[in-house]
């Protein structure tokens, strides 16, 4: 019996500009104790084909079989036993899917509790995982005392704690560094293969398939492709009714554009360009070297700066004076495990947080000189900020979003408008500007964030972890962006990151954590 | 079973832990119910407290003799069907016991005694020395047989004796109290009672010892009354033991009766039951402010469970995750509300319990025993349990309430209980009036209690849903507005559920707070209106109906003496008759009110919401053009008789002149008897009061032979000649009349020629003989009730019985009350109904009532009416009566508890918003970070959450306003019963103060503005 079987599976939104599919008559099969990751961009349905794994949704048309049930027609308390029983959930946030209350014993032995486990067999269990996870020394700390890395470990651990039939992930490294990253899911394959239990981890990460006894791609709400085991082909996926998705690289080669045609020949299938198509360039667009069109003087600098955060015996230090500098058309990456400081050396860079000791100028003017009110100036003339929260309102379009951000910055509303336009539209979403926020997938949204960055045409851009919801086309676009930005229009970009492609872009690389090493030009 | 348990209780663990880490949060919730439960409780203490102290006032009101639990039993001192005074006083004592523990005072009264040719009240009683003041001698000592020494309280004449038995008096006194013989049949009680006059009555002497007086054999025989007297403590009997009482003293009554029907017993019952009626409506109509207290309390708790919400949002997502059953996940968070809302509503008890008990050491009230009977009573703790449970459901509905679709839209748990609570107003309202009947049998208990908590739920939940697609239009509208308008108005409409939940609560608290505000200025000025409505000026003189008074206002002192009590007084004479009209299938009583109809008449009991015409337009309609008065010769006022020459053809009569006095009474000079055909000058001396009067009527009667052996059948007829009238005077003879052309003959009696009448006299009717007037023939307009008026004719003519006859009335205006009067009425012009009712029978009207206007003189006014002449009228005083309805202790109590009630709610809202702007701050940090990081300064991101803080509390207080002045004014259309909870008088009319409305709005629009400033006083980040 298969673990899991979707058959024929739509999930689709109603919307207030019509109705959106998610998925699109999705077929998947996983076999038991198969260890299976499926990638895709953002907005292909993967996130939604969990969620209706995990019985969070149903499908609207199709079935899912879990172990034999058919997860969409299970209420109530069949629901919650299929969950306490045979499911085990990764989310991507671990802060959301932690109890920030509890230590780390009890976080992972939360499920065993619902279901009545005795206190004591539930604390040897999370033990025994807390151990398997190096984190035996942390049983009695909270996730406010743990590093991203190590909550997401104690995630997982809490997600196998009843040793389910099915364990879930989501995008269970989003937020993590390439190290942490790679420590959750060499734990995630290894604790599986051990319970012995079927995983289907959801990432758009390519590291992610190291573990994989099977990867399948999604796109457009259908599984376009598969890979089995390390070194073995990858394949196109015929869905049902004759539906195969081609590898837009491919279309581009053949110069097959809108149109194409497909003909037997030979017992093979050819598929040539229709009419007068010629090949389209790549989207998006690769990296290609520009040369700086600045002086490459200085726009921020950090002289010998430390921060560190708690108190007394909590205390962590997480920079020992940093000393940076940051120039004019240069794309920086800052890199480093998490917790090593990147997210704090931006806030300091943007005013938004003091060093405890040590000097931050940005355009020759010390910040610690600045009261709130002017570096809140300086930033509405010369710095632009991208959270790892787009911070967008919903309801309002993607057009107007990066217009109410130009409107803090005192623009008039016609060039706001054109501002808005073309920025949106270097991101990829010329087509979607009137789309409401709330509407657009996680990335888009994440495209919008930057939009309205790039459309402040500051001098100093300030990003954290700007592709951590991106796929790797959409990731490898916002790197060749920022390189863009650094190099057309002289912009000092700094860009804490763990994405390799955006490192790849960069002009140099800041690496926190440990001896912090400056590399690059 | 065992892992049944610890699945039951993981979650509880969970929630020990989620509250452990949210003390702070939990601390507020907590404060929040804490402060609605202790308003509960201090309602419900303090309503008891109140009732406490008017049921002591009303037992204090009732006269000292009487306030006793008496139990009396007569017989002449020997053996009456086997019953002796010796086996008779047991059974009353067991009697008595079981209404009171107090001990009886035994007391004997002889009925009034002849011994030896004189009379004598005799009394006795054990410890004289306890109840008489000696005043001279000293006190008796105990009879014997032939000996019994007494002490004379009071009459004149010596104490009589008899060969048997001699009675010394030994001293005289004075009793310190009338209890001993309050209760005590026959005229001495009266006379050693409160208003015991000495003054020509036997002596009344007093014996020592109820044994020894009763067992004198000398006396035995003779009737005598013998009392056991408990005299009532008014601070004694409190209204929980009301009820008790009153059925022991039932119960003990039938048993007495049951023994003997010459036992009884008798105690101030009906004053006790009006007392505890009266407590109850009051009571029951603090139940509004209960209802508010409770409302506000669950707003609260709505309040802090939309605080919640996002917490605990996602910790049901994080235990979904890991398969927690529903049951589970509501155990944990009923829990977590369950815990703020039991400590809440405990602590807030506790403190509305000490509340109470400061309230009843000032009123001194027992205190255990108030708490005892009401907040610590079952009940109060049942309504404690029932209001955390309420809160806690509340707060958790407001947490999980699943939406329910409808027509493609969701509709929550919440929208429809609030279209339930507006259908359960509608049917109140339909249902009729909670007046103050309704109120004391409880049947509108439940509508009172809930009422203001559904009006106001309703307008939230309608303020609620309406605020959503505001939000967003405000949000449309200010695209081109300042930055931080923008973001304001942007950030509300982003989550317009969070700003309207908290717009919610502050239309609900500051509605409430303004609604008991209004309702407290409503019921003040409804005791000015009930004030203004007894008394229309500032004083109404009358006669005083006490025994032995008896004065009409104009016998006690002329209109000129009255003008002249002080500089500019006004004094409108007013006539007041009762009446009855045919109408509705039987005869309805109705008030005849005839007052002056002058243009500047300001009655201040008027309200505009009385009639569709203003006062002076009605009393236009009613004045009469011409003059009025009454027609007749008139009487010099130096005439000291009256004299009419007269003679019969037929049998003969009696002649009266009816004659007007200056003073507008009407005497009746009985001039003689006729002797047939021979003309006898028939002759009446001129009473003083009559010089200068008017004959207005020749009243013809049967001569006295006639009369004497009349019968209804009996008639006697002929012709009556008549002479000139005349009268004399110290000058001589003058003719006052000598033409009786024009005058009317009445019932049988026909002029015949120009001064002859003949007659047909029997027993049916007067027979009169009197000059045309100007109402002869037309009919009197009045202002009519809707009743009356309703019941007119055509041309509004409505005949309206009254002790003179029938007055031909023609309704010209109509009013639904008028002041001074109850029920249906007729207001006419008093010189019209002065003139139509003396015409109709002379001597039927008079002036009942003097009003006055004091002209700001009112103390002066006061003083001078206190005063001879006017001290035997009773004298009502609006200021007075004002004061005393303000000083009553309901609606002290009502007022005060109202007072408090819109404090604290104003305080809640305070208290609510300054929830709502940590919660702000605390759920938009992300959103004011990102702000912050595009370049918003502090002073901007501070003016945003001012301008949106402000947008809230300001949009509460307009809700709230509209919400107080809707509920005030259907809980004043429902509620008619008046501050001290009595029924009568104008009906309660809306009251808004406006300047003290204005006060509390800024007050709590400062209060907000500093909360606002306080929490965006540090730039947030």
């Amino acid at each position: 019996m298969s673990a899991i079987e979707a058959r024929d599976v739509f999930r689709v939104y109603a919307t207030p500009e019509g109705d959106a599919a998610a998925l699109q008559g999705l077929t998947l099969q996983v076999e038991e104790r198969e260890v299976l990751v499926v990638l895709g961009p953002s907005g292909s349905g993967k996130s939604t084909l969990l969620r209706i794994f995990s019985g969070l949704d149903r499908p609207s048309a199709g079935f899912v079989r879990v172990f034999g049930r058919e997860v969409g027609k299970l209420r109530g308390r069949e629901l919650a036993q299929y969950r306490s029983a045979v499911l085990g959930y990764v989310e991507q946030h671990y802060s959301r899917a932690l109890d920030p209350d509890l230590s780390a014993r009890e976080l992972v032995g939360v499920q065993l509790g619902l279901v009545g486990t005795d206190r004591k067999d539930r604390e040897r269990r999370a033990d025994e995982l807390l151990e398997r996870v190096g984190l035996e020394e942390k049983r009695g700390s909270r996730p406010a005392e743990l590093s991203g890395g190590e909550q997401q470990r104690i995630a997982v651990c809490a997600a196998l704690a009843h040793r389910p039939q099915l364990l879930l992930a989501d995008e269970p490294t989003g937020e993590l560094d390439a190290a942490s990253a790679a420590l959750v899911y060499d734990l995630i394959g290894e604790l599986a293969r051990e319970q012995g239990c079927t995983a289907v981890l959801v990432s758009h990460d390519l590291e992610s398939t190291g573990i994989a006894d099977r990867t399948v791609r999604v796109r457009d709400g259908r599984v376009s492709e598969e890979t089995g085991r390390e070194g073995s082909e990858e394949t196109l996926v015929v869905a049902r009714g004759g539906w195969l998705r081609l590898p837009e690289e491919l279309l581009a080669r053949a110069g097959i554009g809108e149109r194409a045609r497909a003909e037997l020949a030979g017992g093979q299938i050819v598929v040539r360009p229709a009419g007068s198509e010629s090949p389209r360039p790549l989207e998006p667009e690769a990296a290609v070297p520009i040369e700086s069109a600045t002086d490459g003087r200085v726009v921020a600098e950090t002289r010998a700066v430390r921060k560190s955060y708690g108190k007394e015996a909590q205390r962590r230090l997480v920079l020992d004076g940093l000393d940076a500098s940051f120039g004019a058309g240069k794309l920086v990456a800052v890199t480093g495990p998490s917790g090593s400081g990147k997210t704090t050396l931006l806030h300091l860079l943007a005013g938004l947080d003091d060093p405890d000791e040590g000097a931050i100028v940005v355009l020759g003017r010390e910040l610690g000189r600045l009261d709130r009110e002017a570096r809140a100036a300086l930033r509405r003339e010369d710095v632009a900020f991208i959270g790892q929260d787009p911070g967008l309102t919903p309801f309002l379009s993607a057009r107007e979003n990066v217009e109410l951000g130009l409107a803090l910055r005192k623009l008039p509303p016609e060039e706001a408008e054109e501002r808005a336009l073309d920025a949106l539209t270097r991101v990829g979403l010329g087509e979607r500007v009137e789309q409401r926020a709330g509407r657009l997938s996680a990335g888009e949204r994440q495209r919008v964030a930057i939009a309205r960055a790039v459309a402040a045409g500051a001098r100093l851009l300030l990003a954290d972890e700007p592709t951590a919801r991106l796929d790797e086309a959409n990731a490898l676009a916002v790197g060749a962006l920022f390189g863009r930005l650094a190099r057309e229009a002289g912009v000092a970009v700094v860009v804490a990151t763990h994405d390799p492609l955006v490192v790849e872009q960069a002009d140099a690389t800041l690496e926190l954590g440990g001896e912090t090493l400056m590399s690059g030009s | 079973m065992v892992t049944t348990l610890r699945r039951v209780a993981f979650p509880l663990r969970l929630a020990a832990v989620r509250l452990l880490h949210r003390r702070g949060r939990t601390a507020l919730l907590a404060a929040g119910i804490a402060a609605g439960s202790a308003v509960l409780a201090v309602v419900i203490g303090g309503s008891l407290v109140a009732q406490d102290e008017q049921t002591s006032r009303a037992l204090a009101r009732v006269p000292a003799a009487q306030r006793t639990v008496t139990a009396v039993y007569s017989d002449l001192g020997v053996s009456r069907k086997g019953a002796t005074l010796q086996s008779t006083e047991p059974l009353v004592r067991r009697a008595l016991a079981s209404v009171t523990p107090e001990k009886p005072v035994p007391v004997l009264q002889y009925k009034l005694l002849r011994i030896g040719g004189g009379l004598v009240n005799l009394a006795g009683m054990d410890g004289l020395d306890h109840w008489v003041r000696l005043t001279s001698g000293r006190f008796p000592s105990r009879c014997t047989p032939e000996r019994c020494e007494v002490v004379q309280l009071g009459g004149q004449g010596p104490t009589p004796s008899s060969p048997g038995l001699r009675f010394v008096k030994v001293g005289e006194g004075v009793l310190r109290s009338p209890v001993p013989f309050g209760q005590l049949p026959g005229a001495a009680a009266a006379r050693i009672g409160e208003t015991f006059r000495p003054e020509r009555q036997p002596p009344f002497a007093l014996a020592e010892g109820f044994d020894s007086l009763a067992s004198l054999p000398a006396l035995s025989g003779f009737y005598r009354t013998y009392a056991w007297v408990v005299p009532l403590d008014p601070s004694r009997i409190h209204p929980w033991e009301v009820d008790r009482f009153l059925s022991s003293v039932t119960s003990a009554r039938a048993t007495l009766k049951s023994q003997s029907l010459f036992l009884d017993l008798v105690a101030p019952s009906d004053q006790l039951g009006a007392a505890r009626s009266t407590g109850e409506v009051a009571g029951r109509r603090l139940l509004l402010i209960g209802g508010q207290a409770a409302a506000l309390l669950l707003a609260f708790a709505l309040l802090a469970a939309a605080s919640l919400r996002r917490d605990v949002d996602a910790a049901w997502q994080r235990l979904t995750w890991h398969g927690a059953r529903r049951w589970q996940l509501l155990l944990m968070t009923g829990v977590e509300a369950g815990f703020a809302a039991l400590v809440g509503g405990v602590v807030g008890w506790a403190l509305g319990s000490g509340l109470t008990a400061l309230v009843a050491e000032r009123a001194s009230s027992p205190v255990g025993a108030i708490l005892g009977h009401s907040v610590l009573s079952w009940p109060g703790i049942g309504a404690l349990a029932a209001l955390a449970a309420g809160a806690a459901l509340v707060v958790l509905l407001g947490l999980r309430a699943p939406a329910i679709p409808l027509g493609g839209r969701g509709i929550s748990i919440i929208d429809v209980a609030a279209l339930g609570a507006l259908l359960a107003v509608l049917v109140a309202l339909a249902r009729g009036q909670a007046d103050a009947g309704s109120l004391s049998s409880g049947a509108t208990g439940t509508v009172l209690l809930l009422l203001p908590g559904l009006v106001t739920f309703v307008i939230a939940v309608a303020c609620a849903r309406a605020l959503g697609p505001g939000l967003r239009l405000l949000e449309r509208t200010t695209r081109n507005a300042a930055v931080s308008v923008r973001l304001a108005a942007l950030s509300l409409a982003r989550s317009p559920g969070h700003a309207a939940i908290a717009v919610t609560f502050l239309v609900a608290s500051v509605g409430l707070g303004l609604f008991a505000l209004v309702y407290r200025g409503t019921l003040q000025h409804g005791n000015d209106d009930r004030a203004a409505y007894a008394v229309p000026l500032d004083f109404v003189v009358r006669e005083d109906l006490a025994p032995g008074r008896l004065v009409p206002p104009l016998d006690a002192a002329s209109l000129a003496r009255y003008q002249s009590l002080a500089p500019g007084v006004d004094v409108v004479p007013v006539i007041r008759e009762s009446g009855s009209v045919g109408a509705f299938g039987g005869q309805s009583r109705f008030t005849l009110l005839g007052l002056p109809t002058r243009s500047n008449l300001d009655l201040q009991g008027w309200r505009d919401d009385f009639a569709a015409r203003s006062l002076p337009d009605l009393l236009s309609a009613i004045r009469p053009s011409g003059d009025v008065a009454m027609r007749g010769p008139s009487i010099p006022a130096d005439a000291t008789a009256i004299v009419l020459p007269a003679s019969v053809v037929g049998g003969d009569v009696s002649v009266q002149a009816e004659v007007l006095t200056p003073r507008g009474r009407v005497d009746h000079l009985d001039l003689g008897v006729t002797e047939g055909r021979a003309e006898r000058l028939l002759r009446a001396d001129l009473p003083a009061e009559a010089r200068g009067g008017k004959v207005i009527a020749l009243d013809i009667g049967r001569a006295l032979a006639v009369e004497e052996h009349a019968s209804e059948f009996t008639r006697v007829d002929g012709v009556l000649r008549l002479g000139p009238l005349s009268v004399e005077t110290p000058q001589g003879r003058d003719v006052i009349l000598d033409d009786y052309a024009g005058w009317l003959g009445i019932n049988g009696v026909t002029p015949v020629g120009d001064a002859a009448v003949r007659y047909l006299v029997n027993e049916a009717a007067e027979r009169r003989f009197q000059p045309r007037q100007v109402t002869d023939g037309t009919s009197v307009p009045v202002i009519a009730s809707p009743r009356l008026a309703a019941a007119a004719g055509t041309g509004g003519l409505l005949p309206l019985r009254v002790p003179g006859g029938i007055l031909r009335a023609r309704v010209v205006g109509v009013a639904r009350h008028f002041p001074t009067i109850e029920g249906d009425f007729a207001i006419a012009d008093r010189r019209l109904a002065f003139t139509a009712l003396n015409t109709s029978k002379p001597g039927s009207a008079t002036i009942d009532e003097i009003w006055l206007g004091a002209s700001g003189r009112n103390d002066e006014v006061a003083r001078e009416l206190s005063r001879p002449p006017f001290d035997v009228l009773a004298v009502s005083s609006r200021q007075a009566m004002a004061s005393e309805l303000a000083g009553d202790p309901l609606s002290r109590g009502t007022v005060l508890v109202l007072g408090g009630a819109a404090l604290g709610s104003v305080l809640l809202a305070l208290l609510g918003l300054s929830l709502l702007l940590a919660g702000d701050l605390r759920d938009e940090r992300g959103e004011l970070f990102d702000l912050e990081a595009q370049g918003a300064g502090p002073a901007l991101l501070r003016r945003h959450l001012r301008l949106r803080g402000g947008l809230v509390a300001g949009l509460g207080l307009g809700g709230g306003l509209g919400a107080a002045v809707a509920l005030a004014a259907l809980v004043v259309a429902v509620v008619t019963v008046t501050a001290n909870a009595s029924a009568g008088g104008p009906p309660l009319a809306l009251h808004v103060d406006a300047p003290l409305l204005l006060v509390v709005c800024a007050a709590y629009a400062a209060g907000a503005a500093a909360l606002v400033w306080a929490v965006t006083r540090r730039a947030p980040r």
